[in-house]
């Protein structure tokens, strides 16, 4: 408070007409600051200085609850509250796997369906869609074609030519025996003539766990973890976070931009949370009253949060407008081993080639998963790694083709052809896996050289597997789980807006209203603590101290604190710069909400 | 006459013998009839007086018509000293001083400063709140917008004081004009008063300021409505003390000048003051007025001021046009109501901040929660993140401060309109010590020779009679171009005041003059200076000439300057013609 002290300058003498005129009364606005209600004008007139008149402030406690922070906030205004922070914000994690099967589907479909028929020739004509006519022309030589033919591969349509089962198929279409090739083929593998060899359930998971998993930005097998910065950049961040990475060639073709709305326009966001900050008046002993910012979380679980937020909630917390059914256009890529990956037969330590186990640096399971060999035999091996069949043709004369029979794993592939003119014994997965790189390189490589059949699919509009209203469900249990981080990111520099003071005046967590005094948790990030001597004492030469960090009842142990009493007490502190002050609290009542605190320099 | 012996037998001690002199009218000889002659003899007082001092009592100032003294006017006297001692014991006194709740909420707005900030019930309230929850005092938002410490006054007392002063005193009609003297340069006596000032007269001296509540009380303006007026109750002055004693030392001719009253040709006495106003006080002796018996610190014991508030309550502006105020009712309230007077507070405030001027508050990584921006006009802005805590709309500084001093001043359940402030002052200095008191009267009436002119006349009452004219002899000493006998036509400033302050009779000559012939078309009168009179028509006359002149309801007579009885003495026919 100021004082403002009016003097009249004129002179008081006695009227005398013979005196000068004086001049009109001045008025002298002396300003003293401080909350002082001190009326005296310091003498300057030379000699030592009169002592500083004590300042007088008054502390209060407002204990009115702090207003909730309530916003509403559209698309624009998430991106400048959230947007520093929003590659380290997870709405959720997305299970890949439909997203995997309707990319495949849609690959699948790109050059005509007829392969789904019981014909030789499935009549291939990429120009039908427009993701065929994306294939590098002539589409019949494009990469993506050739994988089209591996992923569409039936027992009707297989061509083994230049396979090591290619014999097979000569023996069973020159004698006709079994209903022919395609049909031994069928019951070889346990599927109809016209289901795919290889099915695209499993090439999807396998996608899921040797493409996916094996980047290192997928979570939780291969989950896609989608952050707030994917979601306001529609999704173009997933070039960056699904791009090549430590040795992984990524998933998104480098060089290309995914694309998918996820917020719609009428996109909003609704949080209410509250603030566990405290606005608390204190004073500088130098100086006057000023307010500290203080936190005050008894909420939990964590007891140092700005800003409490229940993202379980639906009526502290709503997403709506996200786009109903979000899909993604995108250039998805997997590359090819850059040499032939013969299958391990004739020779019964193939039996121990597993994924798990590979044989020697020349097995398939060998190569990075992220390969294209490696994804298809691995998709085989889901789809047969418990096959136990046994198929006679011509009374086992002629041929018997038995998997996983008599003592042998499941899976591995007996060839009983006379002669052993037939195919060597293997697993089921490997050659799968052989006819389908003949199947990508044409035989003899006449299409493709090794290493070249790098495909990469342009979609567009593929469906991600979750709605809008799922998604928006699905990020509450990852909100709630980086709650914390959310406040600290908001308001976690709330104490850089605090005043300095020395002391302040607030309830400790029992009600009792005490004068804490500084601790270094009150400062701001980085700021030194100053005060060498904390607390209140007794006496001006603070031997005998009056507060205590531990108090009965009070949880708080990193505060010099002393409870307010009734009526008049003079304690005694030393600042951050080595000055030492009375201050004498006055308190109508204990606990009494405003305290008026006379502070002297000593 | 009492004055007039004692100030007769000071001159005899001064200047030696003289002859006596009677002021006894002549006997009444009734109405000169058409064609009736009668002869009369003029004499030439004079009783020249150097140095000469008068004290006049307290009781002789009194007895001086009221209108008299309330048009010697001493001094404007600066209220803001007043208004800032009086808004200082608002702004200090004990809550039982101020006795009522509208007092007690007026000491809250002096006191109010950032760190006492209460903006609820008004637009702002529920955005402060907001303020607390992220950690930005709602203190030290309201400081820096308004660009001042947390610690200083929003509304500084000087602001205040001034406000009050030029608002409330500015607006009443007592306030901007005095009475004052008649003059040809102003013939209807109404006088300025600076801005900001109320006019002290001698009458409220030697009255000890016993009118001021009426001076300054509700009173009629010319659009039909009424001023208020901002002084309930005066009392207790203390200003003159029993010894008081205004003392001026005079140089005159201290006798008055013989004149004719037409009508009965009858001798009159016309004060010789209007003539010699010049030279009377020797303004330039520092002792020409003296005043004892001031107080050295005029005081008031008890003061009342009243400040009335709107009966309602007027909301902030939301539109920028028209400039420079926008389309707040506030400036639509008379200049002395509490919210317009609040409102010029504000806006000179706002104005001695330098603007523009923007105040932000950013959480996260910069994110903007608060922004309000003072432009340079004062319109004020108000943006929070997301409309966040509901921020006010877009207003002139000084409405928002307006709105959160109307919401103030109704604290403690006063209706709309009950929070008329009326506080009470006691032992309040006036501001104004005795000795600027006497140094400002010297001035004024040093500068103000129909002042002077009052206070001489106080000095020496001589008028006796209804002259319409009378015999002046230049002065011996002076030049030789006017020297001579004169008749002197009555002036307006000749007519003597009564004791209420209007004239003895009224000034109604239809022809003043003198003229050569019956027909009073050819004058001969001339307002030539002699001894330094410039006012009055005036003719230099010769035994045997002959003029006409007329009195006040248009009677001719004819005049025959008869052979001088003596030097100082003139002799006239005097024969009415019509």
């Amino acid at each position: 408070m100021r004082r403002l002290s009016l003097t009249l300058l004129a002179s008081l003498g006695a009227a005398g007409c013979s005196q000068a005129v004086d001049p009109l009364p001045q008025v002298d606005l002396g300003i003293f600051d401080g909350g002082g209600r001190d009326a005296t004008v310091p003498a300057g007139d030379g000699g030592p200085p009169p002592p500083k008149p004590a300042r007088q402030i008054t502390l209060r406690i407002d204990d009115t609850p702090s207003a909730p922070l309530t916003l509403d906030m559209n698309r624009d205004e998430v991106a400048e509250l959230l947007g520093p922070f929003a590659d380290d914000i997870v709405l959720l994690e997305l299970d890949p796997l439909p997203l995997l099967r309707n990319i495949l589907n849609e690959v699948k479909a790109a050059c005509g369906t007829d392969w789904r028929r019981d014909t030789h020739d499935p009549q291939f004509d990429c120009e039908q869609t427009a993701l065929g006519r994306s294939f590098d022309a002539p589409w019949a030589r494009s990469p993506e074609f050739s994988l089209i033919r591996v992923l569409t591969m039936t027992p009707a349509n297989v061509i083994v030519d230049g396979t090591s089962i290619d014999f097979l198929q000569s023996v069973a279409d020159v004698f006709g025996i079994g209903g022919g090739f395609a049909q031994i083929l069928s019951d070889t593998l346990d599927i109809s003539v016209t289901t795919e060899i290889v099915s695209p359930e499993s090439v999807a998971r396998s996608l899921r766990e040797n493409l996916l998993v094996t980047h290192p930005n997928t979570v939780n097998g291969g989950r896609l973890r989608v952050t707030l910065r994917d979601a306001l950049s529609d999704l173009a961040t997933l070039a960056d976070s699904l791009g090549p990475m430590n040795g992984h060639p990524g998933v998104i073709d480098p060089g290309t931009i995914p694309h998918g709305a996820v917020f719609g326009p009428d996109f909003r966001m609704q949080v209410v949370a509250d603030s566990n900050i405290r606005v608390v008046e204190g004073l500088k002993a130098s100086g006057g009253l000023d307010n500290i910012n203080v936190l005050v979380d008894t909420v939990g679980p964590g007891f140092n949060d700005p800003l409490e937020f229940d993202f379980q909630d639906p009526d502290r917390f709503t997403i709506s407008g996200l786009v109903a059914e979000p899909t993604v256009d995108m250039r998805f890529a997997i590359y090819e081993h850059d040499r032939f990956m013969p299958s391990c037969a004739g020779d019964e330590a193939c039996m121990r080639n597993t994924p798990d186990s590979p044989l020697g640096g020349g097995s398939l399971w060998s190569l990075p998963p992220h390969t294209l060999e490696y994804i298809t035999a691995y998709a085989a091996y889901l789809d047969y790694g418990n096959l136990r069949v046994n198929n006679c043709y011509a009374a086992c004369a002629i041929t018997e083709i038995s998997i996983g029979q008599n003592g042998d794993p499941a899976g591995w592939t007996r060839f009983g052809v006379p002669l052993n003119l037939g195919p060597q014994d293997q697993y089921v997965w490997e050659f799968i896996t052989e006819v389908a790189q003949i199947a990508l390189h044409g035989e003899d490589n006449r299409l493709f050289d090794e290493g070249d059949v790098d495909v990469k699919f342009t979609l567009g509009g593929v469906v991600t597997g979750i709605t809008g209203e799922e998604a928006a469900e699905a990020a509450r249990p990852f909100l709630q789980q980086q709650g914390p981080a959310l406040a600290r990111f908001i308001l976690g520099n709330f104490r850089e807006r605090s005043g300095a003071v020395d002391v302040y005046y607030r309830r400790a967590d029992d009600g009792t209203a005490m004068l804490f005094f500084v601790a270094p948790e009150d400062l701001a990030e980085g700021q030194p603590y100053g005060w060498a001597r904390p607390g209140f004492y007794a006496d001006a030469a603070l031997t005998e101290k009056l507060s205590a960090t531990a108090l009965p009842g009070v949880a708080d142990t990193t505060h010099e604190k002393l409870a307010v009493q009734a009526g008049e007490q003079t304690v005694y502190i030393e600042d951050d710069a080595g000055r030492r002050y009375a201050l004498r609290i006055e308190a109508a009542s204990a606990g009494h909400p405003s305290i008026d605190v006379s502070v002297t320099d000593l | 006459m009492r004055r007039l012996i004692r100030l007769a037998a000071g001159a005899a001690l001064l200047c030696g013998c003289f002859e006596p002199v009677s002021l006894a009218l002549d006997a009444p000889q009734g109405e000169i009839q058409p064609g009736a002659t009668r002869e009369v003899e003029l004499r030439a007082l004079r009783l020249d007086v150097e140095g000469f001092e008068q004290t006049l009592t307290l009781d002789d100032l009194k007895s001086l018509p009221r209108a008299t003294l309330e048009e010697l006017w001493l001094l404007d006297l600066e209220m803001q000293p007043l208004v800032t001692n009086t808004l200082l014991f608002v702004r200090d006194a004990a809550p039982e001083q101020l006795g009522n709740q509208a007092a007690i909420n007026m000491q809250r707005l002096l006191r109010f400063t950032p760190n006492d900030v209460d903006f609820s019930q008004t637009d702002m309230e529920e955005m402060l709140a907001l303020s607390s929850s992220i950690g930005a005092p709602p203190a030290r938002a309201i400081a820096d917008l308004l660009q001042i410490n947390r610690a200083d006054n929003v509304i500084p007392l000087e602001v205040a004081a001034e406000a009050l002063t030029v608002g409330l005193i500015g607006s009443h009609p007592a306030g901007q004009t005095r009475r004052g003297a008649v003059t040809a340069d102003n013939p209807d006596g109404v006088y300025p008063v600076a801005p900001g000032h109320i006019p002290v007269t001698l009458a409220d001296v030697v009255d000890e300021f016993a009118n001021l509540t009426e001076k300054f009380g509700p009173v009629a303006l010319p659009d039909g409505t009424t001023h208020p007026g901002f002084i309930d109750e005066a009392s207790g002055f203390t200003v003159i003390e029993d010894e008081f004693g205004m003392t001026v030392k005079v140089n005159l001719n201290a006798l008055p000048y013989k004149g004719l009253d037409l009508t009965d040709g009858s001798v009159a006495s016309v004060n010789s003051i209007n003539t010699q106003i010049e030279s009377i006080f020797d303004t330039s002796d520092p002792d020409w007025l003296q005043v004892r018996g001031l107080v050295p610190e005029p005081s008031i014991q008890t003061l009342v001021v009243r400040v009335t508030e709107s009966a309602e309550r007027v909301f902030p502006g939301r539109a920028q046009a028209p400039l420079p105020h926008g389309d707040s009712a506030v400036w639509d309230l008379p200049a002395w109501q509490f919210e317009r007077l609040v409102a010029e507070m504000a806006e000179q405030v706002t104005f001695s901040k330098p603007l523009p001027n923007c105040v932000e508050y950013t959480v996260g990584a910069g994110t903007v929660v608060f922004r309000g921006c003072v432009e340079a006009s004062g319109w004020t802005t108000f943006e929070t993140f997301n409309n966040a805590g509901n921020p006010p709309d877009d207003m002139y500084l000084w409405d928002l401060q307006v709105d959160m001093a109307q919401v103030r001043l109704h604290d403690g359940g006063l209706a709309e309109g009950e929070a008329h402030v009326a506080f009470t002052m006691r032992d309040l200095l006036v501001g104004i010590n005795s000795t600027q008191m006497v140094e400002r009267i010297k001035q004024n009436f040093a500068q103000n020779p129909r002042a002077l002119r009052e206070l001489a006349a106080l000095t020496n009452e001589t008028t006796v009679g209804a002259a319409d004219f009378f015999y002046y002899r230049a002065r011996p000493d002076g030049p030789e171009a006017t020297a001579g006998d004169w008749l002197y036509f009555i002036a307006p400033s000749d007519i003597p005041r009564q004791s209420d302050g209007s004239f003895a009779r009224e000034y109604s000559y239809p022809a003043p003059g003198f003229f050569a012939d019956e027909a009073l078309t050819q004058a001969l009168h001339s307002t030539t200076e002699v001894d330094g009179d410039t006012e009055h028509l005036k003719v230099r006359i010769e035994p045997g000439q002959t003029l006409f002149t007329a009195d006040d309801v248009g009677r001719v007579y004819r005049l025959d300057v008869r052979e001088k009885p003596s030097r100082a003495r003139i002799a006239l026919g005097v024969q009415r013609v019509r």
